[in-house]
C-alpha cells in the first residue's frame, strides 16, 4: 500500500514537472528567453557531462553546451515533441560534439620540425609505470589508465558508452539521442566493450 | 552484426529474456566475458568521474546573450522596414494627390473662391441715379449684374 502510494506520488511529481517543462517550451516558442533560460537551467548539468564525456575538455564541454542550447533555441519551431526535450538536447549535443572531434582529428594540432604530430590519449595521459607488467596500480593510474583507454574510442563509440553506462538509458533511448538505430547502438556498445576490454586487458592480469 | 552478437549485448545489460539468456548463461566464455566486463564496468563508472559543470549560470548568461545579439540585428532590419513603408507611403499619397490635382477634369474640381469673385469697375450711364452692382451664385456658376434707375434693358442688349 505505502508503495503503491509512493509510485503514485512520484509519477504525479513527473507528470507535474512535465506539465511545467511543456509550459516552459510553450513560451519558449513565444520568444519568452526567461522561460528558455529555465529550461537551460533544468538541463544543463547533464548536457554538459554528456558533451564532456565524448570530448573530454572541460573547456569544450562547456563551449559546445552553450552552442547546443544555442541551437536548440533556433530551432526550437522545428521540436515537434514526438520525444522528451532533453533526448532532443541530447541529440544536438551528440552532433555537436561529434563534429568536433572529427575537426580536431582532422587537423593536425601540433607541428615541429615539419612534420605533424597527433596527440595520442594513451601517450599522453599512461603513466610509465603502466609500461613495466606486474607493477601495482594505485587508484590514479589506474584512472589514468581508463582515462587513456576511453579516448582511444571513437566519439560516437564514447557517445553510446556514456549514455548507456553513466546516464542509463535504455538502447531505444540512445538511439534517438545520437540519430540512429537500435541495432547501430547495439553494434557501437559491443565494439566499444571489446576495445576497451582489449586496451585494459594488462590491467586484469596485474591485479 | 549478427543477431548473436545483438543478443551477447543485451544479456551483457541484463535485457534478455530468461529463456533466451540461458544459452549464454550455459556458455563458461561468455560468463568470463561478462565479469570481466561487470569489473571493468564498475572501475569505469568510479574512476571515470565527470566534473561538475562550473558556474552553472555562466552558460544562461552566454546564451541569452547570443539571442540578444541575434535579435538586435532582426529587430533594426524590422524597424528600418517600418520606416521605410511609412516614408514610402507618405510619398505615394503625396504623388497621388499632385497628379490628381493636375489631372483632374475641369468638372470634378470644387471651384476656387477666386472664380466668383466679381467686381464691377466702371459704369458709365446719363441718369446719376443709375446704379451697378454684381453678385455671384456659387452653385449656379454664373455672375448677376444688378442694375438700378434705368429702363430695362431689352433682351438683345449684351452686356459687357
Amino acid at each position: 500500500m505505502n508503495i503503491l502510494t509512493t509510485r503514485t506520488l512520484l509519477e504525479v511529481c513527473d507528470d507535474s514537472a512535465e506539465a511545467a517543462e511543456a509550459g516552459l517550451l510553450r513560451r519558449s516558442r513565444d520568444g519568452d528567453t526567461v522561460a528558455f533560460g529555465e529550461l537551460i537551467t533544468l538541463h544543463r548539468e547533464k548536457i554538459y557531462m554528456q558533451i564532456y564525456m565524448i570530448v573530454r575538455n572541460e573547456e569544450d564541454a562547456m563551449d559546445l553546451s552553450q552552442e547546443t542550447f544555442l541551437r536548440a533555441w533556433k530551432s526550437l519551431s522545428k521540436f515537434d515533441g514526438k520525444f522528451p526535450l532533453l533526448t532532443w538536447l541530447r541529440r544536438i549535443a551528440t552532433n555537436a560534439s561529434i563534429d568536433l572531434c572529427r575537426t580536431r582529428q582532422r587537423r593536425p594540432q601540433v607541428e615541429i620540425d615539419g612534420g605533424p604530430i597527433h596527440a595520442d590519449a594513451a601517450s599522453r595521459t599512461t603513466p610509465a609505470a603502466f609500461e613495466r607488467p606486474g607493477d601495482g596500480l594505485d587508484r590514479a593510474d589506474l584512472k589514468a589508465r581508463l582515462e587513456a583507454a576511453f579516448e582511444m574510442l571513437s566519439p560516437e563509440h564514447r557517445a553510446a558508452i556514456s549514455l548507456k553506462e553513466f546516464d542509463g538509458l535504455s538502447y531505444e533511448e540512445i538511439a534517438k539521442a545520437t540519430d540512429s538505430s537500435i541495432g547501430t547502438v547495439m553494434s557501437r556498445l559491443h565494439y566499444a566493450r571489446k576495445k576497451l576490454q582489449s586496451l585494459l586487458a594488462d590491467l586484469r592480469n596485474d591485479r | 552484426m549478427t543477431d548473436k552478437t545483438h543478443e551477447f549485448t543485451e544479456w551483457l545489460d541484463g535485457a534478455l529474456p530468461p529463456d533466451q539468456a540461458a544459452k549464454f548463461e550455459a556458455d563458461p566464455e561468455a560468463v568470463a566475458e561478462r565479469k570481466a566486463w561487470t569489473e571493468l564496468r564498475a572501475a569505469m563508472v568510479a574512476e571515470l568521474t565527470r566534473p561538475p559543470l562550473p558556474h552553472p549560470d555562466f552558460i544562461n548568461a552566454k546564451v541569452l546573450e547570443a539571442i540578444e545579439r541575434d535579435r538586435k540585428p532582426a529587430r533594426r532590419a524590422e524597424s528600418s522596414f517600418i520606416r521605410r513603408l511609412v516614408f514610402g507611403g507618405i510619398g505615394a499619397i503625396s504623388a497621388a494627390a499632385v497628379i490628381t490635382a493636375i489631372f483632374l477634369p475641369d468638372s470634378y474640381r470644387r471651384p476656387s473662391e477666386s472664380e466668383f469673385i466679381s467686381q464691377v469697375i466702371s459704369a458709365r450711364a446719363e441718369n446719376p441715379m443709375v446704379s451697378v452692382s454684381s453678385f455671384h451664385t456659387r452653385d449656379d456658376r454664373g455672375v448677376v449684374i444688378w442694375i438700378e434707375g434705368t429702363k430695362p434693358i431689352p433682351s438683345g442688349e449684351m452686356v459687357r
